[in-house]
């Protein structure tokens, strides 16, 4: 069952002179409970004013949002206050309470009617958790950004909401806050009652967290996808301008001890990466990263060599995308055109593809 | 007349720290009635104007355009008013409260009330708007929203208190209308300068004018450490 | 955590109760006030005397009242006005006793068909005390005028000067009894200053402001071409004059002409118009001001050594412009027999 349906949603803005400017328009889309769907798009695109509708923050100008199959425009002040109570709003630049770091963190329990004994150990476990420990009294206004970023998260994430939903948290921040926000989005992902809705520009964190993907473009959606059909097939050219091409595999990657790398199993295929990095993963190898050849190569040093054929060619100028099809995955491989010419590459050839150990990025 | 400013802040000197009668009658009279006032108008124009400032709704336009062409309604027009209400053959006239501090406490309530409502307002209003949406987000309901927004433009709220108690110990129009600048009840400091300067003592004019600036400084220096502090 | 935290969480957790109590403590304080407002306002022993400036600002009230108050207990609250505001807060019930000069319109305020349904605003006018105006105005004296002049001569001079732009006349312009007194005195001469110097103001120039501001007006007036006049009341020039050092007394009060005096009356308000009036203690404070004991007080006032206001009860003849009538001074001699034993 769908968690959240948004059905038909289109939100204008008037400007001073009455006319409209339209934000959204003609937006659909459903997610389920547990899944993490990202909408990626441009700046100015209008990924803020929809997380701000889903949020209840703002009303669309028409369209339904419905939660557990309950619709949420036009419901009373009260019952809006109880489902913004399940929801959360972590925003790109956060905004924090003129007060101090504990009780900017207790603030979303507070109003949930907790009392102060109740809510010190969940909100000093949050603060340890965000590496805030020290600076709870100090008033969250004079913080840096970075910090401020981390007590915003953290605000959030103490109330333990149903949705969350997230917009750009993680641009402008250093790599150290990057890692806390990695932590805390697993910790998320792990709990499977816990569904978020994250938006973002960065292709990678979306690939990185989304079990799907919605591109947004100009207030309309241009795709909705798991993340490696949008990124090997996008649908149109502003996706694939937009987003870039990569190949994503899921697998479950062993360490081996002989090499001290790690080998990821996808279905009969094995890739090595240089990582060390067990468990369930996510991979990803650029498409012209990835070599192609009509005979096995010989004394390589590329640590991945797979045998497959081409399933589908795409050309774009005077460079093309191949689909070679290896077992159970596909790849995406860009080679130019001169090269494919040279190399009489046709649907249904076989060929060879390999790529080294160091270009499979596991997310 | 240099001469009777320096004599009029000599006086106001000694009869400070002789401790006169009829002027700490006259500075007990200012503030208990200019206070009083204005606390009591705080308490109701704090919550109805800042809940204007937090809502929207239709006529909220007409009803700022009213409480701003209320912030200057002219206190002797007001006196006036509250001196017919309060009349004997007016509605309220069996109360007997005209010429009492009860009646002049009135009138610098209802002028008070469009000032803190005014201002009161316009601070909720001028808060981030990000700050409302993230209260909301983090699940306030209105009253809670009301409360930290409160919290948040203390420093307005107190500014706009300081504008009506500024206006209500300085106010000479109604209270005298009201009052009656009765010596020992209703006189005050503003009332009391008028008379003196009709007597045609400056000196004590001045003096109690030294006063009352002096105490008003004192006043607003207090209260506007206080706003620092509230930061 | 701080010592402070306690308290802080004592707040945080009765936020509500606290904010109920700060509004019934205020709301209490203020009700208190109201109430004893109320209460002072049905006090038989408390009453409201609404007087003109003149009688106020000499000190002669501030000398007088405190002598009654000492021999019967009821304390009198004083608002000073002018004569027509006072008139007119008598006319409103609001007060319950006023103590004015301008004898017409005094006439008016007791006359019942001039009341309300035929009952008169005010009962049994009384005389009290009589000063006199005088005209001052610049050393210069571009009018001209000269002591021991009969008043016909004095107004004739004065509007000629104004006619020929050498000075400018300062009327109060309030309704108050000076400025009526003002307007008769123009008028013995057929002068309606209002339309003859109509919108001339460096001619006929109206203040409406009290007796102090309106002589200091006429102070500041001292250009060559039109210097200031003024009439004003004898007692409020005693109390001002020695700051206006340019300003002196240019017309007075002759023998055998009483246009230029200025008699006192004062009158209950009726409490058959206004039942809440306290009209028993209206009663002892008139049967003081017209006792033999409270005329020999208003004799004996001096401010800067100068006798300000001669008392007049029962003796008034035709020099003084008054008269009390002869069922008057019946209706009030029970009311003086409690001061009978008193003497300054």
């Amino acid at each position: 069952m769908n968690l959240l349906e948004i059905r038909n949603i289109h939100k204008e803005y008037y400007k001073g002179d009455k006319s409209a400017i339209i934000v959204l328009s003609n937006i659909n889309f459903s997610v389920k409970k547990g899944e993490c769907f990202i909408i990626i798009g441009p700046n100015g695109s209008g990924k803020t004013t929809l997380l701000k509708l889903i949020g209840l923050l703002e009303l669309p100008t028409f369209g339904q949002i419905l939660y557990n199959n309950k619709n949420l425009i036009n419901i009373s002040r009260k019952e809006k206050v109880n489902y913004r109570r399940k929801f959360s709003f972590v925003r790109q630049k956060p905004v924090v309470r003129n007060t101090s770091v504990f009780n900017n963190i207790a603030y979303g329990l507070k109003v949930r009617g907790m009392r102060s004994i109740d809510y010190q150990e969940e909100v000093n476990e949050i603060i340890q958790f965000s590496g805030l420990k020290g600076m709870e009294k100090k008033n969250a206004r004079s913080l840096s950004g970075g910090e401020m970023q981390r007590v915003a998260i953290a605000m959030n994430f103490v109330i333990s909401p149903e949705l969350y939903l997230l917009d750009e948290v993680s641009a402008n921040l250093d790599s150290m806050n990057l890692k806390l926000l990695d932590d805390f989005i697993m910790r998320i992902k792990q709990d499977k009652e816990k569904t978020i809705i994250m938006s973002t520009h960065d292709p990678l964190e979306a690939i990185k967290y989304a079990d799907r993907i919605a591109v947004l473009n100009n207030g309309q959606i241009t795709q909705i996808g798991r993340p490696n059909e949008i990124f090997t097939a996008p649908k149109d050219e502003f996706t694939a301008l937009f987003v870039g091409y990569e190949n994503i595999l899921y697998g479950l990657a062993e360490l081996d001890k002989a090499t001290g790398l790690s080998q990821i199993k996808i279905n009969d295929l094995i890739i090595t990466a240089a990582s060390q990095q067990e468990g369930e993963v996510k991979v990803c190898i650029r498409p012209e990263s990835i070599g192609i050849a009509k005979e096995p190569p010989k004394n390589t040093s590329y640590r991945n060599t797979f045998k497959g054929f081409i399933e589908n060619i795409r050309e774009l100028g005077n460079i093309c995308h191949l689909i070679v099809r290896c077992q159970s995955e596909k790849f995406l491989i860009t080679i130019t055109e001169l090269s494919r010419k040279n190399l009489k590459l046709e649907i249904d050839s076989e060929v060879f593809i390999n790529f080294k150990a160091t270009d499979v990025k596991i997310l | 007349m240099p001469n009777e400013i320096i004599e009029g802040i000599l006086e106001a000197i000694r009869l400070i720290f002789t401790f006169d009668p009829e002027v700490w009658g006259v500075i007990e009279v200012s503030f208990r009635v200019s206070l009083t006032s204005t606390f009591l108008a705080a308490l109701v124009a704090l919550p109805i104007g800042s809940f204007i400032g937090l809502r929207k709704f239709k006529g909220k336009n007409e009803i700022t355009n009213l409480i701003n062409t209320f912030m200057g309604f002219p206190p002797v027009v007001m006196g006036l008013l509250i001196y017919l209400l309060l009349s004997r053959n007016g509605p309220f006239g069996e109360l007997g409260l005209l010429y009492s501090t009860s009646a002049m406490i009135i009138a610098q309530f209802l002028l008070a009330i469009p000032i803190i409502m005014g201002t009161a307002k316009a601070a909720i209003e001028s808060v981030d708007p990000i700050l409302k949406e993230t209260v909301l987000s983090l699940g306030a309901n209105e009253r809670q929203l009301w409360w930290e927004l409160i919290k948040h433009s203390k420093k307005s709220i107190i500014a706009g208190f300081l504008v009506a108690f500024g206006q209500a110990i300085s106010e000479v129009g109604a209270v005298i209308i009201v009052g009656g600048n009765i010596r020992w009840e209703t006189r005050t400091f503003t009332t009391s300068i008028v008379l003196q300067t009709r007597m045609g003592e400056f000196g004590m004019a001045i003096a109690l004018g030294v006063i009352l600036i002096s105490i008003t400084f004192i006043v607003n220096y207090g209260l506007t450490r206080l706003q620092a502090r509230v930061d | 955590m701080s010592s402070r935290r306690p308290l802080k969480e004592f707040v945080g957790d009765h936020k509500t109760a606290i904010i109920l109590a700060i509004i019934i403590i205020v709301g209490g304080s203020v009700g208190t006030y109201f109430v004893i407002d109320y209460l002072n306002a049905q006090n038989p022993e408390k009453i409201t005397l609404a007087t003109t400036t003149s009688t106020y600002d000499s000190g002669l009230l501030d000398y007088l009242l405190p002598k009654f108050t000492e021999q019967t207990g009821i304390q009198i609250k004083v608002l000073s006005v002018g004569t027509g505001t006072a008139i007119q807060y008598g006319k409103d019930g609001n007060v319950d006793v006023i103590l004015v000069h301008s004898r017409s319109r005094e006439d008016d305020f007791v006359n019942a068909s001039l009341g309300v349904g035929g009952v008169p605003y005010g009962i049994y006018r009384a005389c009290v005390m009589y000063n006199d105006f005088i005209i001052v105005g610049h050393e210069s004296n571009p009018a001209n005028l000269h002591p021991g002049e009969n008043i016909i001569t004095v107004m004739t001079k004065l509007r000629d000067a104004i006619d020929n732009g050498n000075m400018t006349f300062y009327s109060r312009g309030d309704g108050s009894g000076t400025h009526s007194k003002e307007l008769a005195l123009w008028n013995l001469i057929g002068v309606d200053p209002e339309t003859r110097w109509k919108n001339q103001p460096d001619k006929y120039s109206e203040t409406g402001e009290g007796m102090g501001t309106t002589l200091l007006i006429t102070y500041e007036d001292a250009e060559a071409a039109h210097e200031g006049y003024t009439i004003i009341d004898r007692g409020t020039w005693l109390s001002l004059f020695e700051q206006y050092t340019t300003l002196k007394i240019l017309a007075e009060s002759i023998v055998g002409e009483n246009y230029l005096l200025n008699p006192y009356g004062v009158i209950p308000i009726n409490p058959i118009l206004y039942p809440h009036v306290k009209y028993v203690s209206v009663c002892r404070f008139v049967g003081f001001l017209t006792s033999p004991y409270g005329q020999d007080l208003i004799d004996a006032y001096r401010k800067n050594n100068q006798v300000l206001f001669h008392a007049d009860f029962g003796t008034c003849d035709h020099d003084t412009a008054c008269t009390t009538t002869a069922d008057e001074i019946t209706i009030w001699k029970p009311y003086q027999i409690e001061f009978a034993d008193l003497t300054v």
